[in-house]
């Protein structure tokens, strides 16, 4: 019982620093309590978490560890129609809420899974999202325990509770003994005013959101700051030298990981890439590879499988392609793109499809093509062209794409740049000409 | 000395990005912080007016990598010398 036992170890702890004001172990170990006492999560097997609260997050992760049950942790963007998709094919018969409000539903009598194993869902979707499980044993490998370490953190979350990344910031948060401060509006202006306020120490974000904080701070600073991680997208070296001359002080990691491989590696010597030795010899029980230019990872920490496909993908010991393109230079080697046509935008990945479909399905559209444009600031943009019917005004069609993406798909999949063009450039293989990838 | 045509571009583009929001019209100037201040942007849009910007301009200050910057006095700064 690792979450139990830390959140117990330390009742009057103050684990959450919300808009609402500090939770404390003690609170959040009474609410687990509540929950399992209810009749409605006695008499359920298979649980499906739904809230953009942390709060909530950790103590339906408590409530499944003591039940032993299965979670599954759904972002809170997730449009309905896929949601309640998930909650059929998973064959979840209890949904917590905002606030963990039970919802029972009418889920068949037996879960596919048995035990506590965390089931994450990817941060794009075609169609319905990639749902990974996972031990919680893989979660937390790389946290360290609160006995392995002297002095508490405060730590910023900047990521979504129900994404890997942020997964991993709560339970380093709950696991090592630290305080995390989890601001409901993830705007830089919040966050940067927030990290201030509760005086973090420690702040993961992806590339795009530190040059955010960059640009944001102005003439101000984060004196307390000690550790700077970054992780989500490929780190460039500008952005390390100029976080370097910001925050003299403070460790500056960038890692490497995914909702599938977990938590492969961090690397902590200012540079971008990471050493082309680790393509040679097995280090923290990883091993790299590079197989046609791109990376293949085999660790402990991966993915048990994919629930959404029942795909089986062999066991711990079984390599995994990450998709990533990777380019060795001497002793360096550097990330510079996706295999695929997923679009890295500020750590979410988004297919070009989805985008697509919602435009399409616009009056007045005839054809269109999202794409990935690099962004000094963020790592891409994405950028509709838009053919329309001549009849039609480009003004309104404009306005009425963008409120057709506010309404139906998640911010960062909403494409921020929107063209017209007389006409989309077809590949020689008659596909569509994308540039996609990181 | 900044180019007062720079700096009437991208308040054009900032407007731009503010009323496809959906958010009411804000007062633009050389001084107006573009992140972390009172504008409605986060990141991306930010991201989005350079790059359209650059498309609009024919410049690109940030070829050699990310620049920091706060205002739209500074952006406009940033153009002008590219």
């Amino acid at each position: 019982m690792l979450l139990s036992s830390a959140i117990r170890s330390d009742p009057q702890r103050t684990v959450l620093i919300t808009d609402c004001g500090p939770i404390s172990c003690a609170d959040l170990d009474a609410r687990a309590d509540q929950i399992l006492q209810h009749a409605d999560f006695r008499s359920a097997s298979n649980c499906l978490v739904h809230s953009s609260q942390p709060a909530d997050v950790v103590t339906a992760l408590l409530i499944c560890e003591r039940a032993q049950r299965p979670l599954y942790i759904a972002h809170s963007y997730l449009p309905s129609d896929h949601l309640e998709a998930v909650i059929r094919e998973q064959g979840i018969d209890l949904v917590l809420g905002s606030g963990l409000n039970c919802r029972r539903v009418a889920g068949p009598p037996t879960s596919h899974f048995h035990g506590f194993q965390v089931c994450l869902m990817t941060s794009g979707t075609t169609g319905l999202p990639k749902i990974a499980r996972h031990s919680l044993k893989a979660l937390t490998g790389r946290i360290r325990t609160h006995s392995e370490r002297r002095e508490p953190s405060r730590w910023l979350l900047t990521y979504p509770a129900s994404s890997f990344a942020g997964l991993q910031v709560v339970l380093t948060a709950v696991l090592s003994g630290d305080t995390l401060a989890c601001p409901e509006d993830h705007s830089i202006k919040t966050l940067v005013r927030c990290a201030g306020n509760v005086g973090v120490t420690h702040i993961s974000g992806t590339p795009t959101f530190w040059r955010g904080v960059l640009l944001a701070l102005g003439g101000t600073s984060l004196p307390g700051l000690r550790q700077i991680t970054i992780g989500g997208e490929v780190v460039d070296q500008t952005t390390l030298d100029r976080l370097r001359v910001r925050f003299p002080e403070a460790r500056i990691t960038h890692i490497y990981a995914s909702t599938e491989a977990g938590a492969v590696f961090a690397v902590s010597d200012g540079r971008a890439g990471f050493p082309s030795d680790w393509l040679r010899a097995p280090f923290d029980d990883v091993e790299l590879d590079i197989r046609e230019g791109l990376l293949w990872v085999r660790t402990p920490r991966r993915m048990l499988g994919y629930v959404s496909t029942h795909q089986a993908i062999g066991d711990a010991g079984t390599w995994l392609c990450t998709g990533d393109r990777i380019r060795v230079e001497s002793d360096r080697t550097y990330f510079t793109g996706r295999s695929d046509q997923i679009i890295n935008v500020g750590g979410s990945k988004v297919w070009p499809d989805d985008v697509e479909t919602v435009i399409r399905a616009v009056q007045g559209v005839v054809d269109c093509r999202v794409s990935g444009v690099a962004s000094p600031i963020s790592g891409k943009v994405l950028v509709a062209e838009v053919v329309i019917a001549p009849e039609m005004a480009a003004d309104g069609i404009r306005r009425t794409i963008i409120s057709q993406c506010r309404a139906k798909l998640a911010s960062f999949q909403v494409p921020r740049v929107i063209r017209t063009v007389p006409e989309i450039t077809l590949a020689p293989s008659g596909k569509k000409q994308t540039e996609g990838g990181l | 000395m900044i180019e007062p045509t720079s700096v009437h571009l991208i308040c054009e583009k900032v407007r731009i990005a503010i009323a496809d929001k959906g958010e009411r019209e804000r007062e633009l100037g050389p001084e107006t912080v573009l992140l972390g201040g009172d504008l409605p942007l986060d990141s991306l849009d930010l991201a989005a007016i350079v790059i359209e910007l650059e498309h609009a301009a024919g410049r690109d200050p940030f070829r050699d990598g990310f620049v920091e910057f706060r205002t739209i006095g500074d952006l406009a700064e940033l153009f002008d010398k590219a």
